[in-house]
């Protein structure tokens, strides 16, 4: 609870001919946390390379995500009967071709369809143009046939006056323009183009095969012929469409026992390896080593197995804390995990954050919202299970400090019952409050210059330890001497002063100059905890004019009743969230900036055993 | 007069260092956005490092209020 869990370093070698055993044995253990040897420049023995299946396995791993991407397949794999590659190999590449065939198929169709589709917006072109026949089309010995969209009709006809001409056209205007269809003289081509050229003409070639003779039947057999391809071709998608999913779930497991197979083919890569044996090392937490111990033996008796303390400090970090704590880890998730063998502050989050949220926030009435909020979600959200827990502790602490300052939506009785609040935030105890906020400030950060100090300790970094314990007796003689200035003598101002230069004597010795320079740093640090006093008042103040206004509006009467009740639920929904995403980051700013900085290093690996 | 600059004082304080928490907060979330947009797991900590100015309107705040109860 208070340190990560601690952990023994594991060194095994044995014979590469038992390789493939030990590493199943080590996989289905799930404790072994392996350390990847990297050889440098100069180291004798390279690593491993991959057991034989692993190429074959990738191969097959590439063909079931085109798969998965072709048929839009998503998800988690099922379980998969332990059957052998080859069966695997047969099932993914028979689905490969079914896929494939179906896929074919309707890209045939889609090209059948995109021909006949132009063919059809030509003759729709000549049924709105009047022209009956094809064979009116062609076929001429003087005559020219020109089809199109001109974007005037009445400047084509009087353009066209002076040439002999028969225009066919519709005065219903498509999207390209008037369709018309002109017969002329082949001997007057050079003016038709001219007349045609002043009004934008864009040619639609008309002259084609064609299997009908008159315009309006072969219209209709090819929008029966179109139907039937769009049928055809939504059949087919939804044939692929079933595959997929017949398909589906049996794919999604062999992935995932694939998966499973080439990360014990690949973790060769990860030991040193010589002509005969191989070297694995890694950590196991303690009391673990037993347990390995036994599944390896059992393969054969040239294994050395040896069993060390961590000596260095570099090790996995498992975090441990038990049931209402796990949810904080959160918190150290989302910043970095604690190093080995260093404080993990998970415990401490646990009663400081929901402290200072609830401060901040401090409404019976939003923290009731709230708390039922993430209630929900957490019920909802598997993913936000964490986040919900730490939020609905911190809603609570928000409704006891609701009643402290006795506020319930701002107001100062819930109905008919009458709040008694202890502190009166933004009214006459604004000064207490601000001197309560950097009092937790004082205790928080000292809190942390002391987890600094037994870290220091348990590294055996004595000088630094002394140059943490230094703080202390600086801000002792700090605070003794100032609390003189204002008649308060509780020691000699002259004992307190000199408290105080040893502290920072001891300071320059126990961390060198960087020291001195960070005494003004903790005063920053300590006052930015007044935030805790002046972040909740912005919400008061917002949630009594809200209020106040809606209670303007019930006096009005009439409509303004119910904007009344609609401003009152949208002003204290917004005012909610705006609290709760405040109150959030400022008190997680509070731990990670102010109290953190003072011990922390992070940065530690997460625990991955392998098999996990 | 007085209740003038009193209330004047105290908005000057607040205003000006809003603008001055605008503007650092500004800066540190376009920068957040932009990492965002290459890793979107870095939302959490781009968050909260957006955040960090906050102090100094926080300050302004306080230092309203005192001019505030000061001027009676």
């Amino acid at each position: 609870m208070f340190f990560p869990k601690d952990m023994s370093r594991i060194t095994l070698v044995s014979h590469r001919a038992h390789m493939k055993r030990i590493i199943d044995a080590l996989y289905e253990a799930k404790v072994l946390h392996i350390k990847e040897y990297i050889p440098k420049e100069g180291d004798y023995y390279p690593i491993g390379s991959p057991l034989g299946n692993a190429e074959k396995i990738s191969e097959l791993l590439l063909l079931i995500q085109s798969l998965k991407t072709q048929l839009g397949i998503k998800g988690e794999g099922g379980k998969w009967e332990h059957t052998s590659i080859g069966k695997a190999e047969r099932f993914l590449r028979k689905f490969r071709e079914d896929a494939d065939r179906i896929d074919s198929e309707i890209k045939e169709v889609e090209e059948k369809l995109k021909s006949l589709k132009k063919r059809y917006e030509i003759v729709s072109f000549l049924r709105e143009v009047g022209v009956r026949k094809f064979s009116v089309l062609s076929g001429y010995g003087t005559l020219d046939v020109t089809g199109g969209y001109v974007s005037d009709l009445e400047a084509l006809k009087n353009g066209m006056s002076g040439i002999d001409c028969e225009i066919f056209g519709s005065d219903r205007k498509r999207e390209k323009g008037y369709p018309v269809v002109l017969f002329t003289r082949k001997e007057d081509a050079e003016k038709v183009r001219e007349v045609l050229g002043s009004v934008s003409f864009s040619r639609i070639e008309t002259r084609m095969e064609w299997r009908r003779k008159a315009v309006e039947e072969e219209e209709s057999v090819l929008k029966n012929e179109i139907h039937g391809l769009e049928r055809r071709k939504s059949e087919l998608e939804r044939k692929l469409r079933r595959i997929g999913k017949e398909r589906g779930a049996v794919l999604l497991g062999i992935e995932k026992s694939l998966r499973k197979e080439i990360t014990k083919s690949e973790v060769p890569l990860k030991f040193a390896v010589s002509g005969h044996t191989f070297m694995v090392q890694g950590w196991v937490p303690k009391g673990k080593e037993d347990f390995l111990k036994k599944r390896i033996a059992g393969i054969t008796d040239n294994i050395y197995f040896s069993v060390e303390d961590v000596r260095h400090g570099e090790a996995p970090t498992q975090i441990d804390n038990r049931g209402p704590l796990r949810p904080f880890e959160f918190f150290l998730r989302l910043y970095s995990l604690p190093k080995y063998k260093e404080v993990d502050p998970t415990f401490l989050l646990f009663i400081t954050y929901p402290l200072i949220f609830g401060i901040m926030l401090g409404d019976i009435g939003y923290g009731l919202v709230l708390f039922l909020t993430f209630a929900f979600v957490k019920f909802r959200l598997k993913k936000l299970r964490s986040v919900s827990s730490v939020l609905m502790a911190s809603s609570l602490a928000t409704i006891i400090f609701g009643f402290v300052f006795g506020e319930f939506f701002g107001t100062e009785h819930i109905l008919w019952y009458e709040l008694h609040p202890l502190i009166h935030r933004g009214g006459q105890h604004m000064n207490q409050l601000l001197i309560i906020a950097i009092s937790i400030g004082l205790v928080h950060v000292n809190l942390g210059i002391l987890f600094g100090f037994i870290n220091s300790l348990k590294e055996r970094h004595y000088r630094h330890a002394f140059g943490k314990f230094s703080w202390f007796l600086l801000q002792t003689g700090g605070i003794l001497y100032g609390l003189t200035l204002f008649n308060i003598r509780l020691l000699d101002p002259g004992v307190s002063l000199v408290i105080l230069l040893t502290g920072v004597i001891g300071l320059a010795l126990g961390e060198g100059f960087i020291g001195i320079v960070e005494i003004p740093t903790l005063i920053s640090n300590i006052l930015s905890y007044a935030r805790i006093a002046a972040v909740g008042l912005a919400s008061v103040s917002l949630a009594v004019i809200v209020n106040e206004m809606a209670e303007g509006m019930f006096h009005a009467g009439g409509i303004f009743l119910i904007m009344g009740v609609m401003l009152l639920i949208a002003g204290h929904a917004i005012n909610t969230m705006i609290g709760l995403l405040d109150s959030f980051l400022q008190s997680l700013r509070l731990h990670y900036v102010e109290m953190f900085s003072k011990f922390y290093h992070g940065n530690g690996e997460p625990y991955k055993p392998f098999g996990s | 007069m007085a209740a003038d600059i009193v209330a004047l004082s105290a908005a000057i304080a607040i205003s000006v260092s809003a603008v001055a928490t605008a503007w650092a907060e500004k800066e540190i979330g376009t920068s957040a956005i932009g990492a965002m947009a290459e890793k979107e797991g870095l939302f959490a900590k781009g968050l909260i490092l957006t955040v960090i100015p906050e102090t100094i309107v926080i300050f302004g705040l306080v230092v309203a209020l005192q001019i505030v109860a000061l001027g009676g």
